[in-house]
């Protein structure tokens, strides 16, 4: 493999790869932690009435404080949200538990404690205000059934 | 310590020029040169280093708008992780092993435009997957 071969092949895998996190982080996720509710993990913070949100973060991460802020702007009227900032490696053991491996990642517990899902990477404004309504229509919903 | 989030994405840019230059004229002597930069980058801070300089005295007086302001650790992780790519690759050149210098400065190559064209720090995102491992506290 000649030097140009070299670069192209770097550049190539480095594109796909970019292009990979573009389309992937910010979107919300699967859940991993469904069997263990929000009591069991130990967080240490009270579990919001209608929502709660659990954001991990490391001191080497460089977009997590513009996410905690767009979270606080986004629930800042609704106090039925609860909003905690974890640095990941300070609680690694409860980073593990719940499958974090990158910051920023946001993960949303519905008011029985139960992961709805997450956001890995920075959120789209959007899929956040989507994500809580859901999980907040849900709560509603449930409360007009009984 | 904050710093404007644009002048380490400008310094990345310019490392991936040095960096293509190390590979097209198999210099160890520019990958030396940046590995410097780097050194300066992790250990003073990444505004301190050459690359940083420039942001401040040349590109940002030109630039509108205000930048937003970013914590100066995860740059400065970064830049250590480049030092490491750039020790390994002349290492590499120390013990006649050009494969090494090569493997090391293409890393360093993907890091930096991964950093310039994504925004994406790779060092910053490796650190948690290294605490996990227990391979750094």
């Amino acid at each position: 493999m000649n030097h140009w071969q070299l670069v192209l092949s770097v550049l190539l895998v480095s594109s796909a790869f970019g292009l990979f996190l573009q389309f992937t982080r910010g979107k919300l996720t699967k859940k991993y932690s469904n069997e263990i509710s929000f009591d069991q993990l130990k967080v240490g913070h009270e579990l919001g009435k209608k929502a709660t949100i659990l954001q991990f973060k490391t001191e080497y991460c460089s977009i997590c404080p513009g996410v905690k802020r767009q979270i606080n702007e986004l629930i800042k009227n609704d106090k039925g949200i609860s909003f905690y900032e974890i640095d990941a490696v300070e609680r690694i053991e409860l980073a593990k538990k719940l499958h974090v491996k990158s910051s920023p990642t946001v993960l949303f517990f519905n008011e029985s404690g139960l992961e709805e899902g997450r956001i890995i990477g920075a959120p789209k404004r959007d899929q956040l205000r989507n994500t809580l309504e859901k999980i907040t229509t849900i709560k509603m919903e449930k409360t007009n059934a009984n | 310590m904050q710093i404007d989030a644009r002048g380490p994405r400008f310094g990345a840019t310019i490392t991936l020029v040095v960096l293509l230059l190390v590979i097209y004229f198999d210099s160890p002597i520019l990958l030396a040169i940046q590995t410097l930069v780097w050194a300066i980058g992790a250990f003073a801070g990444p505004h301190k280093s050459p690359y940083g300089y420039i942001f401040k005295t040349l590109v940002k007086p030109r630039l509108k708008g205000v930048g937003e302001l970013e914590n100066v650790k995860p740059p400065q992780f970064a830049q250590l992780v480049g030092f490491i790519f750039g020790v390994v690759g002349l290492i590499g050149v120390a013990i006649g092993s050009p494969t090494v210098f090569l493997i090391a400065t293409a890393f360093a190559l993907a890091a930096a435009f991964l950093n310039a064209v994504f925004n994406f720090c790779l060092g910053c995102e490796m650190y948690l997957l290294l605490v996990r491992a227990r391979l750094i506290r």
